[in-house]
């Protein structure tokens, strides 16, 4: 960890939003110090559309946290994300050939080593390399091998990784402002490593971050990750049905989401409740039953939370401490309850853990990310000489 | 000179000498017949007999093809039919004899064409009958011409290509627009039609290799014949390979990414799927099984057939062909929600066409309009027998109310305007657009 005092910046460039959080190291955790962000124009699916317009997006934002955290942002940590992030699980075997058949931190290093050159495809960077577990001979589960004898030993590893060209597109991006990016984190695990508390992760958890372009899963269980991965499913989606479906204009169809939406169908007593909206220039007033509108956005929500259900499989059963939201799409109306019913577990929305700063901030899941993403910096804090994206990729995680 | 084949001796068969083996390619046309070279020379096939026709005595004498058929008549004097369809059809009605002796006892026939100028739009699909007649399953392989390649052309394709549908059990098409996406920008024309051939033959030789080889799961003549006889489906056809250790990813993003499958949408509408996997000895089975199961995710309601065979001499390398054929026997929709703006110009264009191919005298309820079929430049029609013409109505396998219009709508090779994913890359999962909102893909009533 590096010394107090030093300041590690977040940088969430997402669909919806660009959102900048500075934090501070403090002995056992960081300190949030202030948030910045900007209405992100040039980004769909958590991929960079318009590089121009992101840089713009971003030198907003970053002025924006400057001001409020009245430090200088020099560098930060830049989350990554869009349907080309996958997390696989890999096994790497290592023979233990020495005399004494000790295992050494070279031959972990050598098993995770093979594990990682697994089933990446050549366009692709390994973004982050996370151990789960070891086997020695027939040992399943050791934690850590280095000093047991054996002579076979096999490293169990989840290695996410995403298509190289994308990722250096939203470093480059950063780096056209100066900012030095320190590292790149896959956005589904920072939102984790922000909302979950070490407790969660030993019981089992599921995190769901719901986001505009992109929603990410990550599942822990005993304490270490099992899966993750992305899908270019999210608000948009849900926004872009609301506008056909209804026949409105994009920008109608967002604030109709945020004003009337919900992720449950109308009861009973809604059912027959219109919806006003008002005659703007150009366009007409209307009126839209609400039923249609929450018939729309329930059947776009219960679907990617079903993928993700699907995604997960089995290892549902490993998430005793449940599922928590995150991301903008947490803060829709009865999403707890469709998760609760699609995931059978119980469901919280996130809440940022282990992080001290204005309560209004931490609560706020859609900055889950930003703030993760300051906390994978305070845990591996760079290092100086480490700065050409090659040397960037490659992290590790726990 | 009536309709003889020349069977010219150009490598080992002598003259006189019929194909004898199972699977044959027939190439026609100019297009066809460049695209047959790489089946030829020194990359031959065992076990393919590649036979070239050609009206054009000049390009025929060009080709490397073992077996060869002139088309045409002494009238035609050996010259071309100048991009005239009409031309093309009654050569090849005149050749009929020879062409049926180049397909008779074959099992899988291939007819490669180019759709759009004469003899392949014109005599590919008598080609394709003969071949039907004779008892084997008729897979054509046609190009689709460049859009810039003007509205004439692309109306004679369409049109070829509906008759060819007709006479042939599945047309596999090689949309020639969508060979530009893979290819450099600078790339020259020798490139690009290279690179179209290359599709296009890549396909055939891992079609052939799929039913040749000894399967470790057998996917045979009997279960292709089962999925796509006479179903008369546009189908597309794409082939990818992977090397190296990701050799299954590869592969499979090469596959999913094939220009012909239109960013994988395709594969979500598709109805019948073959799959096959040809790997080297050095390849472990569980990268066949990781390309299956990554490639059936993306197969929506498909039926799916899966087969896998071995070829030693690949090494580590391992290639998979895949067919998705949308449509089939049902009925195409009049005006599909999916057609474009784009398909409804060219059927204005294709409608108000000042040149008629003459073709459509076959089809029972397209108006034959016989005043500009003998215009000046363009012969008539041929005369068809009433026999011939009810054979052909018979062959097509479409009563009169079953058909509506020669037009090709069901395969969307535009895109519609994506309002907010403009620019990104359609989110296809488990086979369905997500980008298509919900309440739609799942039949959800609004009110």
């Amino acid at each position: 960890m590096a010394e107090r005092g030093t300041i590690v910046v977040g940088l969430e460039v997402g669909t919806s939003k660009v959102c900048v959080a500075v934090a501070e190291l403090l002995p056992g955790g960081i300190g949030l110090l202030g948030l910045g962000q900007a209405r992100s124009r040039g980004v769909r699916k958590g991929e960079i559309t318009d590089a121009l317009k992101v840089s713009e997006d971003i030198r907003d934002a970053v002025a924006e946290a400057e001001q409020m955290a009245d430090v200088e942002i020099r560098s930060a940590f830049l989350g990554v994300t869009g349907a080309h992030m996958r997390g696989e699980t890999q096994q790497g075997l290592h023979p233990i050939v020495s005399a004494g058949r000790e295992i050494t931190p070279e031959d972990v290093q050598d098993a995770v080593q093979n594990a990682r050159a697994k089933g990446v495809p050549s366009d692709h960077v390994v973004v982050h390399t996370i151990r789960q577990d070891f086997s020695v001979d027939d040992h399943e589960g050791v934690a850590n091998p280095e000093g047991m004898v054996g002579s076979r030993l096999m490293a169990h590893v989840h290695v996410v990784h995403g298509q190289g060209n994308r990722i250096e597109t939203g470093v480059r991006a950063v780096k056209s402002l100066q900012l030095v990016v320190e590292n790149v984190a896959f956005n589904g695990l920072a939102s984790a490593l922000a909302v979950l508390s070490p407790q969660q992760k030993e019981m089992g958890v599921l995190v769901v971050d719901l986001g505009a372009g992109v929603t990410e899963y990550a599942l822990y269980g005993d304490a270490v990750l099992r899966g993750c991965g992305a899908f270019a499913v999210g608000g948009d989606h849900v926004t872009n049905d609301i506008a056909i479906g209804l026949k409105i204009p994009l920008g109608r169809a967002e604030q109709l989401k945020v004003s009337h939406g919900a992720a449950t169908r109308a009861r009973a007593d809604e059912a027959d409740e219109l919806v006003s909206l008002a005659a703007e220039p150009g366009l007409p007033e209307r009126t839209i039953p609400l039923a249609q509108l929450r018939l729309i956005q329930s059947a776009r929500v219960e679907e990617t939370l079903e993928l993700v259900a699907r995604a997960v499989g089995p290892s549902l059963d490993l998430c005793r401490a449940g599922v928590v939201l995150c991301g903008g799409g947490a803060r829709t109306r009865g999403i707890v309850e469709v998760a609760r019913r699609i995931f059978q577990l119980p469901v919280t929305v996130g809440h940022v853990q282990g992080v001290s700063g204005p309560v209004d901030i931490l609560g706020h899941p859609e900055f889950a990310t930003a703030i993760g993403l300051a906390r994978f910096g305070a845990m591996r804090p760079a290092d100086p000489r480490k700065r050409g994206i090659l040397s960037l990729l490659g992290g590790w995680l726990r | 000179m009536n309709g003889t084949a020349t069977h010219e001796p150009s490598g080992t068969p002598g003259p006189g000498q019929v194909p004898l083996q199972d699977f044959r390619v027939l190439a026609v046309g100019r297009a066809g017949i460049h695209a047959a070279e790489l089946l030829c020379g020194k990359e031959a096939l065992h076990g393919m007999d590649v036979v070239a026709c050609h009206s054009d005595v000049s390009a025929l004498a060009g080709s490397a093809a073992p077996f060869k058929v002139r088309l045409g008549s002494a009238s035609s004097r050996g010259l071309g039919s100048g991009g005239d369809p009409t031309l093309g059809q009654a050569s090849a009605e005149a050749s009929v004899e020879a062409v049926r002796g180049m397909v008779a006892g074959a099992r899988v026939v291939f007819v490669l064409c180019g759709l759009g100028a004469g003899t392949g739009t014109g005599a590919g699909p008598v080609v394709a009958r003969c071949a039907r007649e004779a008892g084997a399953l008729v897979l054509g392989v046609a190009t689709l011409p460049f859009e810039c390649e003007g509205r004439l052309r692309g109306g004679h394709a369409r049109r070829g290509l509906e008759l060819l549908k007709s006479a042939a059990d599945v047309v596999l098409m090689v949309p020639n627009q969508r060979v530009l996406e893979v290819v450099d920008e600078r790339a020259t024309a020798p490139e690009v039609f290279a690179a179209a051939n290359g599709l296009m033959v890549d396909g055939v030789r891992g079609l052939w290799r799929m039913l040749m080889r000894p399967g470790l799961i057998r996917l045979d003549f009997a279960t292709l014949e089962r999925l796509l006889r006479g179903r008369h489906t546009e189908s597309v056809l794409a082939w990818a390979e992977g090397s190296g250790d990701p050799r299954a990813h590869v592969a499979v993003e090469a596959l999913l990414k094939h220009p012909f499958l239109g960013h994988g949408r395709l594969l979500a509408e598709a109805d019948a799927v073959v799959l096959s996997a040809v790997a080297g000895t050095d390849v472990p089975f569980c990268d066949i099984e990781r390309a299956f199961t990554v490639v059936q995710q993306h197969c929506g309601q498909a039926q799916v057939v899966l087969g896998t065979s071995v070829e030693p001499g690949m090494g580590g390398r391992m290639e998979l062909t895949l067919v998705a054929s949308v449509g089939g026997t049902a009925p195409l929709p009049e005006a599909a929600p999916g057609s474009t703006p784009a398909a409804s110009r060219d059927d204005a264009k294709a409608s108000s066409s000042p040149v008629d191919m003459g073709l459509g005298a076959e089809l029972p309820d397209v108006t034959p309009v016989p005043g500009r079929a003998s215009g000046a430049l363009v012969p008539p029609a041929p005369q068809l027998t009433v026999e011939q013409r009810q054979r052909v109505i018979e062959r097509s396998g479409r009563g009169p109310g079953r058909r509506r219009r020669a037009v090709q709508s069901v395969f969307e090779f535009d895109f519609v305007s994506r309002g907010r994913f403009e620019k990104t890359e359609a989110t296809i999962l488990d086979g369905q657009d997500y980008d298509v909102p919900t309440f739609i893909r799942k039949r959800i009533s609004l009110n």
